[in-house]
């Protein structure tokens, strides 16, 4: 069951969703954005951007060890700013970070909120994928909503710091929860081994 | 319950986002990005630097010497839930 805009609101006045810095305004003003749409609330994008390098190295998810480390030695962190925006241009990959903090809390209780991220149909008619896997947040959740960005247009994009990118609907998770049942699924003793 | 895994902490791709590093109960390493609320560590590490830290998790099954955990995030090699050594993990 999707949230409506007023359920959105409801939710973080309750506290089981939580979004720093709270979008706002809440309700439609004259001549002013309001990022509540019907069933979803708007994003924005932060103020930096990770360019990923090109190189000859490889990155082997199978292989045990610092990936986090690889990943981040083969990027470059840039700065953007609303006079020197960031020209993603065509085919180009980069990451960027949502502006707001995103938490879906459980410490409340059921029912537990889950999320999704979305891109902006906006954004898709330049050609501009804001998040193109993985776009679930699972009930828990806590940070910021890594943007997974990519220039599929002929022409370059300009991504601006806190430009609404994406749009997170809400969702009810019917039933309690378990931490991440599927590792203990898979085995019967603490140390994993079976 | 929570508790403070032992872990190497360098910095990530963003500003408050951090690369750690740690060991699975056999010695296998894991890896992931985790923000600075989720963390403890004597000092920032700096670019190209690395400190030894910790890192939140929440304590589950322990049998043995034999640990459950809960990461704050997933990690690349293991999904978010691993096990590690008690003797790993502080209150």
């Amino acid at each position: 069951m999707i949230l409506s805009n007023l359920e959105i609101q409801k939710a973080l006045d309750e506290g089981k969703l939580i979004i720093d810095p709270e979008p706002s305004p809440r309700n439609p003003e004259h001549q002013k954005y309001c990022p509540y749409n019907t069933t979803a609330v708007d994003l924005r994008l932060g103020h930096e951007i990770s360019v990923p390098e090109t190189g000859t190295f490889a990155y082997d998810l199978t292989s045990p060890g610092a990936i986090s480390d690889l990943i981040r030695k083969h990027s470059k962190r840039l700065i953007i700013t609303k006079d020197q925006p960031y020209r993603l241009e065509p085919h180009r990959f980069v990451l960027g970070r949502t502006l707001e903090r995103v938490e879906l809390s459980t410490r409340k209780g059921p029912p537990y909120l889950a999320g999704r991220i979305e891109g902006k149909s906006s954004r898709a008619r330049c050609g501009v994928l804001v998040h193109f896997t993985a776009p679930t947040i699972h009930a828990g959740w806590a940070g910021h909503l890594t943007l997974e960005m990519i220039n599929l247009g002929p022409t370059t994009f300009l991504l601006v710091p806190e430009m609404p990118i994406a749009q997170l609907i809400l969702e009810q998770v019917h039933g309690e929860l378990v931490p991440n049942p599927s590792q203990f699924q898979n085995q019967s003793t603490p140390e994993g081994l079976v | 319950m929570e508790g403070w895994l032992s872990c190497k902490i360098s910095l990530g791709q963003f500003t408050g986002e951090y690369a750690i590093r740690g060991i699975l109960f056999d010695g296998t390493e894991f890896s992931l990005f985790a923000e600075k609320n989720d963390l403890k560590f004597p000092e920032e590490p700096t670019t190209g630097s690395t400190v030894d830290g910790r890192i939140r998790v929440i304590r589950g099954p322990i049998k043995d010497n034999f640990v459950l955990v809960t990461l704050p995030q997933p990690t690349f090699e293991n999904g978010q839930t691993i096990t590690v050594r008690t003797d790993q993990v502080e209150n």
